[in-house]
């Protein structure tokens, strides 16, 4: 459904995107993980139209993002930086100039209201809604017209764990009619419940790309992480277990740390933390 | 897509001050003397008010959009950037229209549908809303933006302003009759006594906005290649 292929973006000197190469397939969810200032929303948004690569291509179910543009942005939907609606217009009145921008009629609208739970609030304009309704909008906004793929910016990013479950529920919904989602998340409860697949780019690059499931498994077991509370703060270690200089690195905080937490299984956090090592947050 | 441009609009209320300033400051000063006769003078106020509402809303809604995101949304669907600047640009153009009328209509005139003043008015409302795109394309905060646009506001309508004088220097400063404002002025000047501009202004005013189209489509490629955005 979607492929991308040697990818490369820079600014100036500062090279963003570095040769990223992935496909997702239709019905996928997909995970774009990583620190800050990674390469995450610069992927997201030449994927989407909004940024030409210096190289490389993106194909969205057949079509060139470049060549063939408008057919390509037919077939997506996007919901990026927040607030993104226009202030001064009602929900409903954004959802209808998006849906006149691709073409839908005015009950399809209606529909996406109703699916999306917005019907009590239609007549309430854009500047006076919560960051969660904000966010519902631009994303039942970016689901108008059926499109084949969402590209999704941090969705449930600052949003309470009803909001977001309740985002969660849909993107469920979406996901079994076919619709494939590209997602950039922090949240790595979010990425484990959610995506289909994950990819954790680290500065420009991707370091891995599988299922969830799959890169706890390949990674985690390769690691033993220690937290331990010392001179006032709690600290945290991930150590190799391959290197022979695990064993009495251990042995060393436990005899002169108070080891508040020592295991070898764990979760895509880790996996992350893991990934990401000397990378800022 | 005008519809809900429309609405957005309206229920902005710095457009209403925007649309109501120069007919209020026409209508004052108007009262005050008997220059306010004179076809220059009529004219120097008309090009205000498509200065006015042109660039100023036209560069407060783009920078406002680019600000917001919704920018970036509406590059992101299928209708060519350029149909939506050409759409925004036709609105403001339109609503230029309404400002230049009620400043005519406070000296007592009404303008003839089809005349060629309304001409002249429309294409000054569609270079200076064209000028106003250009502007909040080219700045990297919408603050900036907003300095900028209110500057160039303000030097384009003085200028007209002193413009006669300055035409009839020698040297650089007769340069000032190619100035869009200047051009405009000339032609609104012939306008209100229902002549066609000279075919000197005429070009100037297309190459102005030749000029102007030229730099904003080449503004959107930028941000597209570059990826640089508010």
């Amino acid at each position: 459904m979607i492929e991308a292929v040697g990818l490369r973006k820079a600014y100036g000197r500062s090279l963003a995107v570095d040769g990223i190469t992935f496909t997702v397939e239709r019905g996928e969810i997909f995970g774009l993980l990583g620190p800050n200032g990674a390469g995450k929303t610069t992927t997201m948004r030449m994927l989407s139209g909004l940024v030409r690569p210096d190289a490389g291509r993106v194909r969205i179910a057949g079509y060139d993002v470049v060549r063939q543009r408008r057919a390509a942005l037919q077939r997506i939907g996007v919901a990026f930086e927040l607030p993104a609606l226009y202030p001064r217009l009602t929900v409903r009145e954004n959802l209808e100039f998006a849906g006149a921008l691709r073409g839908r009629p005015a009950r399809e609208v209606a529909e996406v209201m109703e699916r999306w739970g917005l019907a009590a609030r239609e007549r309430q304009r854009a500047g006076t809604l919560s960051r969660g309704w904000k966010q519902r909008t631009m994303i039942a906004r970016a689901s108008l017209g059926s499109p084949e793929a969402l590209f999704l910016d941090e969705p449930t990013g600052g949003l309470d764990p009803s909001a977001a479950a309740e985002i969660h529920r849909i993107l469920g919904t979406l996901r079994a009619e076919g619709v494939t989602v590209v997602m950039s998340t922090h949240d790595m409860a979010e990425a484990t419940l959610l995506c289909d697949r994950v990819a954790i780019v680290v500065r420009g690059q991707l370091v891995a790309v599988d299922p969830p499931s799959a890169l706890v498994g390949r990674l985690q077991s390769q690691a033993v992480e220690v937290t331990w509370w010392e001179a006032g703060g709690v600290h945290r270690t991930a150590l190799a277990l391959e290197d022979p200089a695990t064993p009495a690195a251990v042995w060393r905080l436990m005899t002169h740390a108070r080891v508040l937490e020592i295991h070898t299984t764990g979760s895509l956090e880790t996996v992350y933390r893991q990934l990401t090592a000397g990378e800022k947050p | 897509m005008v519809g809900w441009a429309a609405r957005d609009l309206v229920r902005n209320r710095a457009l209403w001050v925007m649309l109501a300033l120069p007919t209020g400051v026409f209508w004052t000063v108007a009262r005050t003397g008997q220059s306010a006769r004179g076809p220059w003078f009529l004219s120097s106020w008309l090009l205000f008010a498509e200065v006015m509402t042109g660039l100023m809303i036209t560069s407060s809604h783009w920078l406002e959009e680019r600000e917001q995101g919704t920018w970036s949304f509406l590059r992101t669907t299928p209708v060519p950037v350029g149909w939506m600047l050409a759409a925004q640009v036709l609105f403001v153009g339109v609503l230029t229209l309404f400002s230049q009328m009620g400043v005519l209509g406070a000296q007592g005139r009404s303008v003839e549908p089809g005349g060629v003043l309304v001409l002249d008015m429309m294409a000054g409302g569609l270079l200076f809303a064209t000028l106003g795109v250009v502007i909040a394309l080219a700045s990297p905060s919408a603050r900036s933006g907003s300095l900028v646009a209110a500057g160039v506001m303000v030097v384009l309508f003085l200028t007209a302003l002193i413009a006669p004088g300055l035409e009839r220097e020698p040297g650089p400063a007769a340069l000032v009759r190619w100035m869009p404002s200047v051009l405009m002025a000339h032609a609104l000047a012939r306008g209100v006594s229902g002549s066609l501009p000279a075919p000197p202004v005429t070009a100037g005013i297309l190459g102005w906005g030749l000029l102007l189209v030229a730099i904003s489509g080449a503004l959107v490629r930028r941000e597209y290649t570059r990826g640089t955005s508010l």
